[in-house]
């Protein structure tokens, strides 16, 4: 038994509600109704295409494709994460880009053949899906963790130059600021696992059950998805600046100007 | 091994289009102690920063022991030197953490004293025991002043770069801080600094940077 669909015209009156949050707007001159209407076009265009996507990707279920297509998404959120971080896109990408490769397929292995169980890793329910999932929070958890990390080298040069001045290693003066860009990553996932089941209802699980899947099943993904997340965003924070280290620096231990757009 | 430890020679630097340091020269032998005495906005701190590779000339020579300094050697020059910074935001760390954590470098991890030691160096600054759990960022301004001052004398290195060690101390502890600096005839010190109390030492050789 699936959910009961949603008709284009029951849709278009859902967003309806946004009238209330223009007018929040307009009232108090946010100033962001363009760039907010902007957003909600781009994501609904977005949703639309990827649900044509999915539709044929899942008739066809041919595993190259498929990884094809998450490396697609994967490059995507790359350049999202730069982006966003303010970074150089061209010193960034390659290193960020094999962090999430290696990351994002290490734990999607793991979750759908050790944790799920099923045979065709790539089968394209599972593998898009959950890799899908493990994106967009690895992507939101390296903007801050990246930004952090480079943002304070900038902001506090002192405490590092200071470190350098007193032989320590480029790794051993940047560690300080990696410690800080990991815990800014993952507090917020820390923070909200703490309040999930009792504040929120996470978006896989009430999916599932409206898909038809038993609560008890929901909740098993869930809390295998959140573990799987929680391992991806870890991996691929370390991972991308262990990795933009070599770039970011000059061989005097010095950020490179270029690095920040 | 050459007896000249620092060198510079016509140096050039400018930043967004202020000349900061034109044809700038500086020669400092082994054992010397150096006053750049000076207003602030002067250069003096980036003559330090240069000699540590944290900044790079637009032209001129800069050279430790007769090599010009590059980025092969810069990493090797830093471990020989001891610096105190005017200041340096340690936010969430206390004395004893900063220490450990120096101390705990791979370069320093054999050369380093005791803790007793670093407990005498409180004591001669007079501070105790106890301000090694206080967090830096806690201590005044010239507490903070004072333990830099001690990070580098743990280090046992004998080239030492001074960037305002006394401007936040008292009277009785900026003779302290400038008896000891200048009283041992191995270190080399090159000390920045527009305070007048240095230039009243005898074995210091000034170079006014106004």
């Amino acid at each position: 038994m699936g959910a009961v669909d949603i008709t284009i015209v029951s849709l278009g009156l859902g967003f309806l509600l946004l009238l209330i949050p223009i007018a929040i707007s307009r009232i108090f001159h946010l100033g962001i109704i363009k760039s907010m209407l902007v957003s909600f076009a781009r994501m609904t265009l977005q949703l639309f295409l990827m649900a044509l996507f999915l539709k044929y990707l899942f008739e066809w279920d041919f595993g190259p494709l498929n990884i094809l297509w998450l490396i697609i998404m994967i490059i995507v959120a790359v350049i999202a994460v730069i982006r966003n971080s303010g970074l150089s896109v061209r010193i960034f990408a390659l290193p960020v880009l094999l962090a999430f490769t290696l990351s994002v397929f290490l734990i999607l292995i793991y979750f759908n053949y050790i944790i799920v169980g099923i045979e065709d890793i790539t089968e394209a329910k599972y593998f898009i899906i959950i890799g899908g999932m493990l994106l967009g929070n690895s992507l939101r958890g390296n903007i801050i963790g990246i930004t952090a990390f480079y943002k304070d080298i900038k902001r506090n040069n002192n405490r590092y130059i200071y470190s350098l001045s007193l032989g320590a290693s480029k790794f051993e003066a940047t560690l300080p600021y990696l410690r800080d860009g990991l815990r800014s990553a993952l507090k917020p996932s820390i923070a909200n696992m703490a309040t999930i089941g009792i504040v929120s209802l996470p978006g896989m699980m009430t999916g599932q059950i409206l898909g038809g899947s038993t609560p008890m099943t929901a909740i098993k993904y869930q809390i295998a998805i959140i573990v799987a997340i929680f391992t991806a965003v870890s991996i691929t924070v370390t991972l991308s600046i262990i990795l933009t280290l070599r770039h970011s620096f000059n061989g005097f231990g010095m950020l490179k100007q270029g690095i920040f757009r | 091994m050459s007896d000249v430890y620092f060198r510079m020679r016509n140096i050039e630097l400018s930043f967004e289009g202020k000349r900061v340091l034109h044809d700038f020269n500086l020669t400092v032998k082994k054992g010397e102690k150096v006053l750049l005495y000076g207003d602030s906005g002067g250069g003096k701190t980036s003559v330090l920063n240069l000699l540590m590779g944290f900044l790079r000339p637009h032209s001129g020579e800069i050279m430790f022991r007769g090599e010009h300094i590059s980025k092969d050697n810069v990493w090797d020059i830093r471990r020989k030197i001891a610096y105190v910074p005017q200041s340096t935001d340690m936010s969430g760390n206390t004395v004893r953490e900063l220490i450990e954590t120096i101390t705990g470098y791979r370069n320093n991890r054999d050369k380093c004293c005791s803790m007793t030691k670093t407990i005498e160096w409180l004591e001669y600054f007079d501070m105790s025991e106890r301000y090694l759990d206080k967090h830096f960022n806690e201590l005044s301004g010239g507490e903070q002043q004072r333990v830099l001052i001690i990070i580098s004398l743990i280090l046992r290195r004998d080239i030492f770069l001074l960037d305002e060690p006394t401007a936040s101390l008292d009277t009785g502890k900026k003779n302290k801080v400038a008896d000891l600096f200048t009283g041992h005839s191995d270190w080399t010190v090159i000390i920045v600094s527009h305070d007048n109390l240095w230039r009243e030492s005898n074995n210091i050789r000034i170079i006014d940077m106004d």
